[in-house]
């Protein structure tokens, strides 16, 4: 299981979700802007005026990312995205369209766990 | 020789450490760290991307689309059209409504293990995690039976059909 660093600018949302997160390379996607494996890339403001489906910056920083993994796993790269809770679907819509365009195929959105009320969590 | 060594038992004795203040100090330390450690527990939603390579073998007779709309969530078949739409409550989605509507859909309907999740422009994250919650069939607020375990779990994300949720209300 990967260790995902908990970042003050991003707050998850919450779900019930119980797939444990993998080693992948992450989006940040916080309410002012979008970072990869903690590198400010864009803003998010930026991005709503916008009305292009790609995100420029976040493609070449991410197509960047898959050359540093192994050829092997190119074919099955992975992306989480750690997005704030307050994100519009609009600029996760891109996001997302981004990382597919970058050439990751799966993607993975991160969620907070919350405990179900009748069971008890961790 | 006997002299040499009581002197070193005496030595020893001297030597024992005091650790009541320490495990004071403990007792204290141990609650108040755990009170501070958040359990929050970060897991993640798989999705099914569109053309991430999983061919469509055979269309299910049922192609299950979930509308989420500003006001209401539209259930619908991408055949048949609208199945139920859903008002929002003062609170927000009517979580609850959204996951019988589903459950009475999966039992007329067990073999269908995928659906979509079509939204408008401006729905907010938390939202949308919320309604795939539903939609995969893990219980939104946690509901006394597991009753809705695995509704769909192989969930796609798109947009929504543009104009006001198609079909009047």
């Amino acid at each position: 299981m990967q260790e995902i660093p908990s970042s003050r600018q991003v707050e998850l949302p919450e779900s019930v979700a119980e797939t444990a997160p993998r080693e992948t390379v992450i989006v940040h996607v916080a309410a002012d802007e979008i970072l990869v494996q903690d590198r400010p890339l864009a803003s998010t403001d930026g991005i709503r005026e916008g009305s292009e489906l790609i995100i420029e910056p976040l493609r070449d920083a991410l197509s960047s990312q898959l050359n540093n993994l192994p050829p092997a796993a190119r074919q099955q790269a992975e992306v989480t995205i750690l997005g704030d809770r307050s994100i519009p679907y609009d600029v996760l819509r891109r996001v997302m369209a981004t990382c597919t365009e970058a050439g990751f195929s799966q993607v993975s959105l991160a969620v907070t766990q919350t405990a179900p009320e009748g069971g008890d969590s961790l | 020789m006997k002299r040499y060594r009581a002197r070193r038992a005496r030595h020893q004795e001297a030597a024992e450490l005091n650790v009541t203040a320490f495990m004071n100090l403990m007792v204290v330390l141990v609650p108040f760290l755990l009170i501070l450690a958040v359990f929050s527990r970060i897991t993640v939603h798989e999705l099914n991307l569109p053309g991430s390579g999983v061919a469509d073998d055979d269309p299910p007779q049922l192609q299950l689309e979930v509308v989420v709309r500003a006001d209401r969530v539209v259930i619908s078949d991408r055949r048949q059209g609208v199945l139920q739409e859903i008002e929002n409550q003062d609170s927000g989605y009517d979580i609850e409504r959204l996951a019988e509507a589903l459950v009475s859909i999966k039992t007329q309907a067990p073999e269908v293990d995928r659906a979509t999740i079509l939204l408008e422009p401006e729905i907010d994250y938390q939202s949308l995690i919320t309604v795939m919650d539903t939609v995969r069939g893990t219980a939104p607020h946690g509901s006394e039976e597991q009753l809705y375990e695995a509704l769909f779990p192989r969930v796609s994300i798109g947009d929504a059909p543009a104009g006001d949720g198609g079909p009047e209300t």
